[in-house]
């Protein structure tokens, strides 16, 4: 421990002072209810990105929404915005986790802080917000004043470091989600565009949905979460209206089945076989453009007709991003879906 | 939390769920709040765990609701081994109990069935 003291003059009445730094400022509860906020919101946006390809899903395999238009809606918009917003969610959590941590620091150094002033005022140092004052014939007091000096340095120069690695963590975090949020603005027209390509599909409610939510996106909202619930609910809506009947134009084979897997990739394919339900339909796999990919099978309930699609999308490091089950009653109507990733 | 922190717990949650022991509802949370991807079996399920959940839904202990969580939880886990022998059989009880709406409602007579099913295995 330093003994390195800001020692004042002594003064006329014998007495001699210490300068110490002040008393540790922080509020670690108030960074704990941030905590808490941030971690809510990772959440919800990782909850948009799960209904978001769940929506995708029911459209395009289970819906039978097929073509050009289809995998431009999957492949380059709604899987791009979900890693994005995926990234954000995560830079979330890195945040929060900065915060917990300088919540218990500033916690503990506040803690330490009191503890040198108590030290200190049972040895009969008198306590200020910068000084410490003792007589300097009582030897006991100015041995305790020292100590206590210490301790407050220490505690101050934690509460310091805990303060700049949380600005730090909050600094890159902010950069990254301006980044990612920069993606996500750059989604609006190329969607637009790719859309535009089938006019079949722009005049049907479900291509009217997509180019409202492209508009949507183009014209420059900010917040994520809205624009993904604008391309699902969009969809939801353009599906409801058209009794999932959707566009037929053939899917290009080349993105219906693509056997393309990296090690890692393959490594989770097995583990999402070898997991399946008896029973089970072979598994298709799709790739998608930014190197996630996504594994789904089927397996027929006992009530005829209906079935049970287990769904999973794997980053192109074979980490599972999403899991979730569909539901679907005899007529196709959706009976449930479930996030197993989340053991709901 | 860290990646063997992360094992460790799914390891304790899981065993927990499989043997039934605490509470369900906080298992699940704190199981829901865990990793999803591993290589190895961090726990196993066994004839004994399905026949002891049956058991306590004949003996009205459990729920049927409470029996779709238990096998919802457990169901495609790609850290939940199978009981060598038996991963059919298994597999077969946990969509079943899973999956209600397309499979069987769970009443006792079919958890009688059920049960003795596994018995005669």
């Amino acid at each position: 421990m330093s003994r390195a003291l800001l020692l004042g003059p002594i003064d006329p009445m014998g007495g001699r002072s210490i300068v110490v730094p002040p008393p540790v400022q922080g509020d670690p509860e108030g960074l704990r209810t941030a905590t808490r906020q941030l971690e809510q919101a990772a959440v919800a946006l990782d909850q948009v990105v799960v209904t978001a390809r769940m929506v995708v899903f029911h459209l395009t395999s289970a819906g039978g929404w097929r073509g050009p238009a289809a995998n431009a809606f999957s492949d380059g918009a709604v899987e791009p915005a979900s890693q994005a917003l995926s990234g954000i969610a995560r830079e979330l959590e890195r945040v929060a986790a900065a915060l917990r941590g300088g919540a218990n620091a500033i916690e503990e150094a506040q803690a330490e802080r009191r503890h040198a002033e108590n030290l200190a005022i049972v040895a009969g140092v008198g306590v200020a917000l910068t000084l410490l004052t003792f007589a300097v014939s009582d030897v006991l007091a100015a041995d305790a004043a020292a100590t206590a000096s210490a301790l407050m340095v220490r505690a101050a120069a934690a509460a310091a470091s805990a303060g700049r690695a949380v600005s730090a963590a909050v600094e890159a975090a902010e950069e990254a989600i301006a980044s990612l949020a920069g993606r996500l603005a750059t989604m609006g027209p190329g969607l637009l565009g790719a859309v535009a390509t089938v006019e079949r599909v722009l005049e049907s409610p479900v291509g009217s949905g997509a180019v409202s939510a492209g508009v949507t996106a183009a014209l420059g909202d900010r917040n994520p979460r809205d624009r993904v619930f604008a391309f699902a609910m969009s969809y939801v809506a353009g599906a409801a209206e058209t009794g999932s009947m959707l566009v037929t134009d053939a899917m290009p084979a080349e993105v219906c089945l693509i056997a393309d897997l990296n090690a890692a990739q393959a490594a989770n394919f097995l583990r999402f076989t070898r997991r399946l339900p008896a029973g089970a339909e072979p598994p298709d796999i799709v790739r998608y453009v930014t190197g996630t990919v996504r594994y789904a099978a089927r397996v027929p309930g006992r009530v005829p007709g209906s079935s049970a699609t287990y769904v999973k999308y794997v980053d192109s490091s074979g980490n599972t991003l999403d899991y979730f089950k569909i539901t679907l009653a005899p007529d196709g109507s959706i009976i449930s879906t479930k996030n197993k990733m989340r053991a709901e | 939390v860290p990646e063997d922190a992360d094992l460790s717990a799914r390891r304790r949650v899981l065993t927990a769920i499989l043997a039934q022991d605490g509470e369900l509802a906080s298992n699940l949370a704190e199981l829901g709040a865990l990793g999803w991807d591993s290589d190895v079996d961090l726990a196993t399920l066994t004839r004994e765990h399905a026949r002891r959940l049956l058991d306590a839904f004949l003996a009205r202990q459990v729920s049927a609701v409470e029996c779709q969580l238990w096998a919802e939880a457990l169901e495609a886990r790609e850290d939940v081994g199978f009981e060598a022998g038996y991963e059919e059989l298994l597999k077969r009880l946990i969509f079943e109990l899973a999956n209600p709406d397309i499979t069987e409602p769970l009443t006792a007579p079919r958890a009688a069935d059920l049960r003795s099913q596994l018995a005669a295995q």
